[in-house]
């Protein structure tokens, strides 16, 4: 089969990372730097992006999301309501307002602003013991 | 004997504007298997935000032409061409046109080949939306 036969797997080529972030500009640098690291990435700028991705059917091993967002519901709510729905999905949850006793019920909090990096590590630590589990 | 060196110079990006996050999933993905760097937007806002920005530096805005924000369609594409006139601008109006206007990308480069059929492309788009439609997650 030659590449451009291949089918594409736009869901399972690798781990797959939703990334909720309504600032453009820090969404494209903790996308690129997931998508560097081997990360399939799917953008959504909104609560409500994010649920329709989850609607389609779209496979995600993880969801990173901001709190604070335009919409009719937030980061923590869509954290509460994937707690519900899919509680074998890890949630990390970034804000620069709140703590990680705020972030209560989301799998991990990262405090904003944030490095990379740290984003990164986290990532890859929540991915991790999701596997061992 | 000499090696072969990776190429200096920086991917050509493609700055995507859709508000729709299936369709622009799917093209963005597309168009990253053919080489390109991809940066996503989903409203003109934001796509003049990256591009006052300067940083990646965009080659091309590839829209949908009724992407929601304060400069939409035509007057976006008017916008970009006078104030950043080093980036080619692409209209489309629907998601088989916008799989179309990625496929002409891919052939023009960088790899200078289609990844996949992007009739496929396409068929995943329609098949996530429908899925997205009869599948909704409850509220709670």
């Amino acid at each position: 089969m030659t590449k451009a036969q291949a089918v594409p797997e736009l869901a399972g080529r690798s781990k797959a990372i939703l990334v909720v972030e309504d600032e453009a500009l820090v969404r494209l640098v903790i996308c690129e730097a997931l998508r560097e690291q081997g990360f399939t990435v799917v953008e959504a700028a909104s609560a409500e992006e994010a649920e329709a991705v989850l609607a389609s059917g779209l496979a995600v091993d993880l969801v990173f999301t901001d709190v604070h967002m335009p919409g009719t519901f937030d980061g923590l709510e869509l954290a509460r309501r994937l707690r519900l729905r899919r509680p074998d999905l890890p949630v990390l949850v970034t804000s620069g307002r709140l703590d990680q006793a705020g972030a209560n019920g989301a799998t991990g909090f990262l405090r904003k602003p944030y490095l990379p990096a740290d984003a990164l590590a986290l990532i890859f630590s929540l991915i991790r013991k999701e596997a061992m589990e | 004997m000499t090696s072969e060196q990776p190429r200096p110079e920086p991917r050509p990006c493609v700055l995507l504007l859709d508000a729709d996050v299936v369709v622009r999933h799917v093209l963005a993905e597309y168009l990253r298997a053919c080489g390109y760097q991809v940066v996503e937007a989903v409203s003109s806002d934001e796509a003049l935000a990256i591009l006052t920005h300067g940083e990646p530096r965009v080659d091309t805005l590839l829209a949908d032409v009724t992407a929601p924000g304060a400069t939409m369609g035509f007057a976006l594409a008017r916008h970009v061409r006078e104030f950043f006139p080093s980036v080619d601008v692409i209209l489309a109006g629907t998601p088989a046109r916008a799989v179309d206007e990625a496929a002409d990308l891919c052939e023009e480069g960088p790899t200078l080949a289609r990844p996949y059929d992007p009739q496929l492309a396409l068929n995943e788009i329609r098949r996530l939306m429908a899925a997205r439609q009869s599948a909704r997650l409850p509220e709670t």
